[in-house]
Formats: structure tokens, C-alpha cells, sequence
């Protein structure tokens, strides 16, 4: 099978994200709750992993960085923290389910959505309406730094900036830039969620909310910490306090191991490959009679993510198509219906997503699989 | 120590700065809040200890003087 799917998850994983984790099921237990040696390697990897992620996004205090299951999880204590009491909302029209859901889910609380909406890869457009959106005093700002569906790279260091300037905090959505390019909190932002198995090649399962400690939100959920047991209450600091419950320690492990590959290999050598064969690949696709690709001119302005269209045929019997010829993409709305809407796009998308693993000879399958069911589709 | 991983990150700064440290739990009689952690150093090395800690913005709650 061919992997073009990183955007949803990245594979294979590097091979010494898999030691990292073979040798932490091997040698630790209990983070923070048993005694002996392997609590004791537990909470050296934990920590490692935390101050391998400070580094990553600027971070100023490995205690900073809260390991959560996922970028949804990282992105829910995030929101509901700064929502929860109701208020007003500010994100793109290019925001991903894990955005949108949690605020409608806030709606009964009195929280209210402003969606800020920019033609596809239109970065002075979106600036402009943005800004004039933070003049509305909104409670906070929620932005992805990437689009998943195209990939588009937001001017989120500007937009980071102006949330400064007006005093409104910053959520970045960092699940598709994180292991592609910088994010660093010193841009402004005050939260930066991110995926743990996306870019930064880390197990399933993990997932990083980063702080810049200007709020401590209240918790989204309570338990064990190992820590203050007889309070009632969660522990004022975090990390702990947004970690309830048992940790996952091997999750960590191999997120520290996949984030020093990433530092290892570099941000602009991983990018620059996955732009590389994208551009390739749009290249080939747009010579093909009924494809469409959702390309920017820009390059820069976006990622290693590409979504194209055949014209006749629905997406996601596409993606099908392209994985009965050994090749794994993705079709439909990528759960992100309001990316789609705002770019015109509403009937979804084929998305292809290589990584640093994948080859030119990959594309050339792709291409010549989307021949064949252009032709068929004709 | 509020925590595991301020525990941690102070034994991270005493092994930069060449001071042996490890971590315990607290004992019960100790700590008041029930389940907590702390950092063994020699008693010579504390103040410098405390004071990295400051400088890194790292609490501690107490300071317990034991005889081994």
C-alpha cells in the first residue's frame, strides 16, 4: 500500500519512535504513583517528553506542556476552559470539527461564533476581516495555523499579533503545522494545541496542549494526580492539572522520540519534501482531463497537503477507487464542513498528504491511478 | 514539591549544576495534603538548591532538615 494519508496520521512512524516505545513498554510503570525503578525511568520520560516539546514551541517551562490524548482533547480544555462562562468566539472560516464542535456545544452556556471568512489561500483578505472582527472585544480567538483539508498556511503570526494588540487570547490549532513549520508561543498565542501522531511522527493517542501561562483555565476533567490527594480540588499548577488520571507514558515516549526526529531531520527538510512531491503531484493531476486541485500560486502559503476533485465522480468513491489500486487517501468533508463551505467546496474533496517517507514514485501512482478513474469516470 | 514534575525539573537543575538529588515521596507524617514529592540533597548544597529553584520558577513548599 501507498500512504498518502499523513494528514490524518502520519506512517510509517521512524524507526526510533518504535524503539521508544518498545523499550518504555519494557522498563517503566507508574508515572507519579508507584515506587521503584520503572516509576522512576516513567517520570524521566515524561519529563523528557515535555521539555523535547517546550523547545519545540517556545515554551518557557517543560511544566507547560499538558499531555493529552489527542489535538481534540488538547484543543476541549483550551476552549472550554476560556468559554465555558459563555462569551463570544472568533475562528476562521477553515476550522476543523474539533474547533466548531466543543463552541457549539457551548452554545446553551451563551457562547456565540463570529467566523471570520477569506477566499481560499487569501491571506490579506483574511488579515483584513479578522482584524475587524477583534474590534468586536471577543472573549477569545481560535485559529488553525494550517488548514487539513488545503493546506493553506493562515498568516497566524500576524493574526497571533493582533490578538496581542487588542488584548483578546489566542487558541492555535497547531495539528497540521506542527513537524512542518514554526510555532512558537512567542508569536502571541496563549494555547497551542497539537496532534502528537500527525507531523510529530508520535504513537496514536497523544497529543500536546502548550501554555504560555498567561491563563489557567479551569479543568475539563478531575481524578488522580498523584499529587495533593486529600484536596478536593485539582492542583493549582500544571501540568497536573489538566492530567487526571494515569498517564501514558509509552505515548510519550515515542512523542519524544518522533519530536527529535523532527529536530534531527529538521522543519524545512520535512517540508520541503512533502512540498516537493505535492507540487508534483498537482503538476500531473492538472493534466488530467476532469481533475481540479485546490493549489495555491503561492507556494509558501501552503503545506504538503493537496485536495483535488474528479469531475463525475464523488470523493469519497474516489478515495475508494485510489485504495482498491493500493493507494490510501482520503475523501469526503475531512471533517472540517466549514473549510469546504468557505472555500466553495461544500461536496468535499479528494486530500493527499505525503511525508517525508514517500517518493516521487508514489506520486507517479497516484497519477496514474487518477488517470485511470478520470477516464472511467468520463 | 506541588508536583511530580516540579520534582523533576528540580532534580534537572541540580544534576546541571553537579548537585546529586533524588526523589522521594513524601512521607505521610509529612505532608500534610497527602501524597506529595521531594528532593534529597546534602544539607550543604540546599541554599544553592533553593536558589536555583527561584531562579527557575520552581516552587517549594518546605524544607525538611533529616539525619540519615
Amino acid at each position: 500500500m501507498i500512504y498518502l494519508d499523513n494528514a490524518a496520521t502520519s506512517f510509517p512512524k521512524p524507526e526510533s519512535v518504535l524503539k521508544a516505545v518498545e523499550s518504555a513498554m519494557h522498563g517503566t510503570t507508574s508515572l507519579g504513583r508507584s515506587s521503584g525503578e520503572g516509576a522512576e525511568e516513567a517520570s524521566r520520560t515524561v519529563y523528557s517528553c515535555r521539555e523535547a516539546a517546550a523547545e519545540l514551541f517556545g515554551v518557557a517551562g517543560a511544566e507547560n506542556i499538558i499531555l493529552t490524548m489527542n489535538a481534540t482533547h488538547a484543543l476541549n480544555i483550551a476552549i472550554k476552559g476560556m468559554l465555558g462562562n459563555g462569551g463570544l468566539a472568533l475562528i476562521s472560516g477553515y476550522e476543523h470539527n474539533a474547533v466548531t464542535r466543543p463552541l457549539y456545544a457551548l452554545k446553551d452556556k451563551g457562547v456565540r461564533i463570529r467566523i471570520v471568512t477569506a477566499p481560499l489561500f487569501d491571506n490579506d483578505a483574511f488579515l483584513y476581516n479578522f482584524k475587524n472582527a477583534l474590534t468586536e472585544r471577543p472573549t477569545c480567538a481560535i485559529l488553525t495555523c494550517a488548514s487539513n483539508v488545503y493546506g493553506w498556511i493562515l498568516p497566524f503570526n500576524e493574526a497571533a499579533m493582533l490578538c496581542r494588540r487588542y488584548s483578546v487570547p489566542l487558541i492555535l490549532d497547531a495539528s497540521q503545522a506542527a513537524g512542518h513549520i514554526p510555532v512558537k508561543i512567542a508569536c502571541g498565542a496563549d494555547f497551542i494545541a497539537a496532534a502528537g501522531h500527525k507531523g510529530l511522527f508520535g504513537p496514536g493517542g497523544t497529543g500536546i496542549l502548550a501554555l504560555s501561562g498567561r491563563y489557567l483555565p479551569p479543568t475539563l476533567i478531575e481524578g488522580g494526580t498523584g499529587s495533593d490527594s486529600r484536596s478536593e480540588e485539582m492542583p493549582e499548577l500544571p501540568p497536573e492539572r489538566y492530567e487526571a488520571g494515569t498517564a501514558n507514558i509509552w505515548g510519550a515516549a515515542g512523542l519524544r522520540a518522533g519530536i527529535e526526529y523532527v529536530k534531527k531531520t529538521t522543519l524545512s527538510r520535512l517540508l520541503n519534501h512533502e512540498r516537493e512531491l505535492t507540487h508534483y503531484a498537482r503538476e500531473e493531476l492538472s493534466r488530467i482531463k476532469g481533475v481540479r486541485c485546490l493549489a495555491c500560486r503561492y507556494p509558501e502559503r501552503q503545506t504538503g497537503v493537496l485536495s483535488f476533485t474528479i469531475e463525475g465522480i464523488d470523493s469519497e468513491y474516489a478515495a475508494e477507487s485510489f485504495s482498491e489500486k493500493g493507494i490510501a487517501l482520503r475523501g469526503g468533508l475531512h471533517c472540517a464542513p466549514l473549510a469546504h463551505d468557505s472555500a466553495g467546496d461544500s461536496h468535499g474533496s479528494i486530500r493527499m498528504s505525503p511525508s517525508y517517507f514517500n517518493t516521487k514514485k508514489d506520486i507517479e501512482a497516484l497519477t496514474a491511478a487518477a488517470r485511470e478513474i478520470a477516464s472511467q469516470s468520463s | 514539591m506541588p508536583s511530580r514534575t516540579y520534582a523533576e525539573k528540580l532534580r534537572r537543575v541540580a544534576d546541571n549544576i553537579g548537585i546529586g538529588a533524588e526523589i522521594i515521596r513524601i512521607p505521610s507524617d509529612l505532608s500534610g495534603e497527602g501524597c506529595g514529592y521531594a528532593i534529597i540533597v546534602d544539607e550543604n548544597e540546599c541554599q544553592r538548591l533553593l536558589g536555583r529553584a527561584t531562579e527557575n520558577s520552581i516552587p517549594v513548599r518546605r524544607v525538611y532538615s533529616f539525619e540519615i
